[in-house]
Parts: C-alpha cells; sequence; structure tokens
C-alpha cells in the first residue's frame, strides 16, 4: 500500500492537468481580422498607410509573414470601408455580434439572442426588462456563485434564498414554492455546474403562481433537458463567457429568449437599433446601459462555438469513464442521474463526499481535499452558501434594496457547501484516459490510508492534519 | 499595435477576469490623464455606475448632475435607485459654476454625490471644497475627453468612455481600491480570486483582455 503523499509518500500525479481556456489557430485568425478592422478605420483616418511594419513585427525572426495574417490584411484593406470621422472601430453590438447571434440563437432554438458583455449584467438586463426592480423580490438558490445574488440587487429586486435539492445540488421546486409571497416576480434557477434543473416541476410552480422563470445558464452552454436546449426554458435564459467558461472570450454573456417584448426592452437598453426590434418609446422606462459586446469579443465566440460539440462529447466521455473507475470506491459519491438530461455541459463535475465513512476515522471533507491535493488531485470544495458571506447582510445592500436579505441557513445548503458537496473543474475532463485514472488511483489512495490520515489527523491534536 | 500581445495573450489562457493587460491600461490610463490610479471597465457607463455604487448610494439618495449635460449623468443615478437633480447655473449657463454648487447643496439635503461632465474654465479644487462641506464628493464624467484636468486631485473619480470600453481615474489608493471590489465581485486588487467574499457585494464590470489592448492603442495616441 503506497503512503500517501500527505504523510510523506510520493504523489501520484505531479504535472499539472489540462489547463483551460486554450486558445487556436482558428482563435488567433478570428481575433486578428477583428483587431485589424477596427485599426484600419484609425490608421486610414490619420492618414498613416497599412504598412507591414505598422501592425507589429509577425514573423520578424523567419523573415515571414503567417500566410493567414497576410491575406487578412489584404481581405480587410480591401473590403471595409473606412467610416469618415471614426478613429477606431472596435464597436460593440456590430456585425460579429449578430452573425453569433443568429447562430447561437439556432442552436438553443430561440427567437432571439442577445450577446451582452457579461453572465451578471445578463441576468440584470432580464429583470430589468421584465419590470422587476425596487420592492420586487426574485428567489434563487442559495448555492451558487454570488454574481446571481448580486445580479438581483443590481436590479433593485430582493434575492430570497430558496433550498436546493440533495440529489443534484440545483433549486429545490418545493422549496421555491414555500418562499412565494405576494412580491415574488420571478424564480431565478440556476443551472449549477451545467446540470440543467428540473425545468418540468420549476415550470410547473412558475405558472401555477404566474411568476417568471429565468435561467441562469452561467455554466451551461450547450446543456439539453427533455430535447430542449437550457436556452429554451423560461422567459429568458443567461449565458456566461467569462475566463472559465465552457465558451468563452474572455468576459462576456449572452442572453436568449422567444419574448418580443423583453428582447425589445433590452436592446433599447443597450442602444441597439433597427434589427427587426421595435424600440421602447417610453423610454423613462429602461434606462440605457453600455453593456454590449466588442467585435473582437464575437469573433473569438464565433471561433469557440465551433469547438463547443467536441468538447462537450469529450468532457462527458471522460466524466462516464471517470465515474466507472470510482464506482466501487465509498469515499465520492455521484449526483442522481437523470434519463431527462440530454446533455450536461459538465462545467464543474459536482460529486459529494460520504461524510459518514470520512467521520469514522475522525476526517472530514477538508482533510479528504488536502489528501488529495498532495497527491496532485485537484478536487475543489465547491460554493459556500451565499447567505454566509458578509456583503449579504451588508448595509449597502439592505439600502440598494430597501430591507434586509433574509439569510435563514437551508439545511441542504448547508451540507452541501460546509461538509460534502465537491467538484471538479471541467478543464481536466479535455484530457486523456490516462488523467482520468490517475485521478481514480489517488482517490482510490486515499481510500486505502483512511485509517493513516485519520492517525495523522489525531496525531495533530488540531482541526486539519 | 503589437500583434504579438494579442497572441501572447491568446495563448497564455488568461482572456479576462483581471488579467495582464487590464491592470497595464488601467494603469497608462491613470498615468496618462494625471498619475492617478486607473482602472478600466467595459464602459464608461460600468465605470460611473461603480463610481456611484461605491459611494453607497441607492434609494432616498440625490445625486445633483448638471442639465443638459450627458444623458447618462442623471439615466445611471435614476438606475441604481437614486434621483437625479439637475441644476444650471445662476445665469442660466452650463458649467456649473462653485457658486451655483455651494447654493444647490445648501437646498438640497441628501446630495451624496455631484457629477460634472463640463470642466471648462472651472475652479476644480473650490468645487472639490463645496462638495466636501456639503457632505458629497464630486465625479467628472469625461467622456472620451483624455485632456488633463488641472486641479483634479481632490475628486473622487474621473470617468472615461474610450469606446471599446471605459474607465475610472482617482487620486487616492483606498478609493481606487474601493472601486476595484465594486467592479470585481468584491475582491480587493492583487487577492487571488475565490469563492469567498467579503465586506462588498460587487458587481462585475471588468474588462476583456482583448479591450484592454485596444484600449492600449488609444491611449499610447495621448499626449
Amino acid at each position: 500500500m503506497a503512503k500517501l503523499a500527505l504523510l510523506g509518500g510520493s504523489p501520484v500525479r505531479r504535472d499539472p492537468f489540462s489547463t483551460w481556456p486554450r486558445g487556436t489557430r482558428q482563435d488567433e485568425e478570428a481575433l486578428l481580422e477583428a483587431f485589424l478592422e477596427g485599426c484600419r478605420d484609425g490608421l486610414e483616418e490619420s492618414g498613416k498607410e497599412c504598412r507591414e511594419g505598422t501592425f507589429g513585427n509577425v514573423g520578424e525572426d523567419s523573415g515571414e509573414i503567417p500566410r493567414c495574417q497576410e491575406e487578412i490584411r489584404n481581405d480587410v484593406r480591401e473590403s471595409i470601408p473606412v467610416e469618415p470621422g471614426k478613429k477606431y472601430s472596435w464597436g460593440k453590438n456590430g456585425r460579429r455580434c449578430r452573425e453569433f447571434a443568429a447562430r447561437y440563437a439556432g442552436m438553443c432554438g430561440t427567437a432571439h439572442c442577445i450577446p451582452v458583455a457579461n453572465g451578471t449584467v445578463s441576468i440584470e438586463l432580464i429583470l430589468r426588462g421584465l419590470g422587476i426592480g425596487y420592492g420586487d423580490e426574485v428567489i434563487l438558490p442559495a448555492y451558487t456563485f454570488i454574481a446571481t445574488m448580486s445580479a438581483v440587487v443590481f436590479a433593485g429586486a430582493v434575492p430570497v434564498f430558496a433550498d436546493i435539492e440533495p440529489g443534484t445540488y440545483n433549486l429545490c421546486a418545493d422549496s421555491v414554492e414555500q418562499h412565494i409571497t405576494s412580491r415574488t416576480r420571478a424564480v431565478l434557477a440556476v443551472a449549477v455546474g451545467g446540470r440543467p434543473c428540473d425545468f418540468e416541476k420549476l415550470e410547473a410552480v412558475t405558472k401555477k403562481h404566474g411568476i417568471y422563470l429565468v435561467v441562469d445558464a452561467a455554466q451551461a452552454a450547450g446543456a439539453r433537458f427533455l430535447d430542449r436546449s437550457v436556452g429554451k426554458y423560461g422567459v429568458a435564459a443567461s449565458f456566461s463567457c467569462q475566463n472559465s467558461k465552457n465558451l468563452t472570450c474572455g468576459e462576456g454573456g449572452i442572453i436568449t429568449t422567444d419574448s418580443d417584448s423583453l428582447r425589445d426592452a433590452i436592446c433599447t437598453m443597450l442602444g441597439i437599433e433597427g434589427q427587426g426590434h421595435t424600440a421602447i418609446s417610453d423610454k423613462t422606462l429602461f434606462p440605457r446601459l453600455d453593456h454590449g459586446l466588442t467585435e473582437m469579443q464575437a469573433a473569438l465566440l464565433m471561433s469557440q462555438l465551433d469547438k463547443l460539440p467536441g468538447e462537450i462529447y469529450l468532457r462527458g466521455e471522460n466524466v462516464a469513464y471517470l465515474e466507472g473507475r470510482l464506482k466501487g470506491n465509498p469515499l465520492l459519491l455521484p449526483m442522481e442521474q437523470d434519463p431527462r438530461i440530454q446533455v450536461h455541459a459538465e462545467h464543474v463535475h459536482l460529486m459529494r463526499v460520504n461524510t459518514q465513512i470520512l467521520r469514522e476515522y475522525g476526517l472530514n471533507r477538508e482533510d479528504l481535499l488536502q489528501a488529495l491535493h498532495a497527491e496532485g488531485i485537484p478536487l475543489q470544495p465547491g460554493y459556500q452558501p451565499l447567505y454566509a458571506f458578509p456583503c449579504t447582510t451588508s448595509p449597502e445592500v439592505a439600502h440598494a434594496i430597501g430591507r434586509e436579505i433574509d439569510c435563514t441557513p437551508l439545511p441542504v445548503c448547508e451540507r452541501a457547501g460546509y461538509e460534502e458537496g465537491v467538484w471538479f473543474y471541467h478543464g481536466i475532463f479535455l484530457g486523456r484516459r490516462r488523467d482520468m485514472d490517475q485521478i481514480a488511483d489517488g482517490v482510490d489512495k486515499v481510500w486505502e490510508n483512511l485509517e493513516a490520515l485519520g492517525a495523522a489527523k489525531r496525531g495533530t491534536g488540531k482541526e486539519t492534519i | 499595435m503589437k500583434i504579438e500581445m494579442l497572441r501572447e495573450t491568446l495563448y497564455s489562457g488568461i482572456w479576462g477576469t483581471i488579467g495582464p493587460r487590464a491592470q497595464e491600461a488601467g494603469s497608462l490610463l491613470g498615468e496618462r490623464w494625471g498619475n492617478g490610479f486607473g482602472l478600466l471597465m467595459h464602459s464608461g457607463t460600468a465605470a460611473y455606475e461603480t463610481a456611484l455604487r461605491s459611494l453607497g448610494i441607492g434609494h432616498g439618495d440625490l445625486v445633483l448632475c448638471p442639465a443638459g449635460g450627458q444623458r447618462m449623468d442623471g439615466e445611471i443615478a435614476a438606475a441604481i435607485g437614486a434621483t437625479p437633480v439637475f441644476r444650471k447655473g445662476a445665469q442660466g449657463s452650463l458649467p456649473l459654476s462653485v457658486e451655483d454648487c455651494r447654493a444647490s447643496l445648501a437646498d438640497l439635503r441628501q446630495v451624496k454625490a455631484v457629477v460634472l461632465d463640463d470642466t471648462r474654465g472651472l475652479d476644480l479644487p473650490g468645487m472639490v471644497q463645496v462638495c466636501r462641506e456639503g457632505g458629497c464628493e464630486l465625479i467628472l464624467n469625461m467622456q472620451d475627453n483624455l485632456d488633463r484636468t488641472e486641479g483634479w486631485e481632490g475628486i473622487y473619480a474621473a470617468i472615461f468612455d474610450l469606446g471599446v470600453c471605459g474607465g475610472a481615474v482617482t487620486g487616492r489608493e483606498e478609493i481606487y481600491r474601493s472601486l476595484f471590489a465594486w467592479h470585481h465581485c468584491g475582491h480587493a486588487p492583487g487577492t487571488a480570486d475565490s469563492l469567498s467574499f467579503d465586506q462588498i457585494l460587487g458587481g462585475d464590470m471588468r474588462v476583456s483582455e482583448w479591450q484592454a489592448i485596444a484600449a492600449m492603442e488609444i491611449l499610447k495616441e495621448v499626449p
């Protein structure tokens, strides 16, 4: 039995796992074209020529300029008209944004798609567009990233926390129903880790009470439930394209909706004219918020979108293999299976720590994580409940929404947040089978050495090893 | 623009969430506009909103705006729940003079911020002093005007709109730290990103590395 790395043995793995995001030549071409297009207008305006050296010294060492960049420069010079008076034109809500929006709407099956600056303002825009604000309540899970809550607060509404399901860590429809009041205007359901929620139950609850269902699909690009994209559930869905996300351009967001009126409201706020939408004539209803996406970000998203299906497939395969390898190991328990989930985006692969077994050895989740990290296995502890953070009860938040947020602990959130919730980040699952084998080997090694781990902890006499 | 910078960023795996280019461009903005602390955000309205929220402005608070000024001066204040109050100069002119501002603040008791977007001929230190006496802060909405403004050091923040993104510049480090936290989920500058959060429920007003690189291209032309 090999000795734990934490106790002086050799780690199972020393090399880092697969990183994210990963740029490719295709991404480079797309970005470069968008940049040069913006620069060209500026150069023409200032009277400078589009000389080779103006754009930098590509391939200086070899004396050669990569073919794609030369072709791009020539195409840009010939095809892009100069806009008089415009210095640079790395604009927002431009041609590439519209192309990406059309593609993504097609992928989700929605009538409309609006690219925006990030997956937090996207939620805020949806809520504002629905007329939700000061004095209104929005129900959301306490087990999610903080931006879900800050978007509600920034729209002026009161976040009301509901509990999660123990087998999925997604929003529990029964708990939602218990928290509905006369002020509730919407339920904000988060597809945690990229796993679709039980939209059947959530839609039934929201329909029954005449309130909106909004989907926070920040981590769920590509996910599908009952043969529909997650982007097609509720009145609207919000996606994030932040650096860590499965579909990323560094910073970005996407709104999908079938609602013409919501689309019009959001486009009015973003200052997007024409393009088939009807500008809201009473502009006092909606503030002008410059939360648009630039052409460069849209260019990168188009390129990334080409890769998404293949990456989703690879992640799914690796996750299935790893869970197969871990089946005989009682330390980590899988989440509940649900045949209605057609595609799980696996932004993070959630699992649950077997706290009962760990307690028998005087150990807890943090001890397990410490032992695994020493073996080179990057299992993470997941979210803490949002109601536990000092900022949730800060005077600024109370001032912004007109009252304090109810921070009563929720039992399943408590267990998930402090005892049993863990996850692997998605980048790992773009690796090879050998990577999955080493993860499983690391977990097996800790299982085999639980007694030694427990003894080591007792020996320290401390809370941690 | 250096294509190598673009390539390096693409293959670095850091495309956003406070990357090195965003930090570099923020510092450049601060430096260009008067050796202050600069911070890029995804738009000028995002920067202005962040400044207002960092002052704790919300329902019941007043924001003094110049009548006939930029649309966003009052609109963003209203969007975050405050009430914009519009004022002209005593002679019906703009920009507001120091005396105009003093008179307005004497009338209105709950002004938390004064926003100006025209500093031509303005006694800026005098305006800062009047705001302090009135218990509020001064924000300059500079839009795309990157010309240095004399005597700006006492203001809360200057807001900029570079088209591709926006930004804020302040002369005080504690204000910079506050703006940073309010624009990046409450995290303090220089701290590693985590899923643990402290006192500030910040928003997400960050800029991508691509916008930052483009901003550097614009800023390098500023004398």
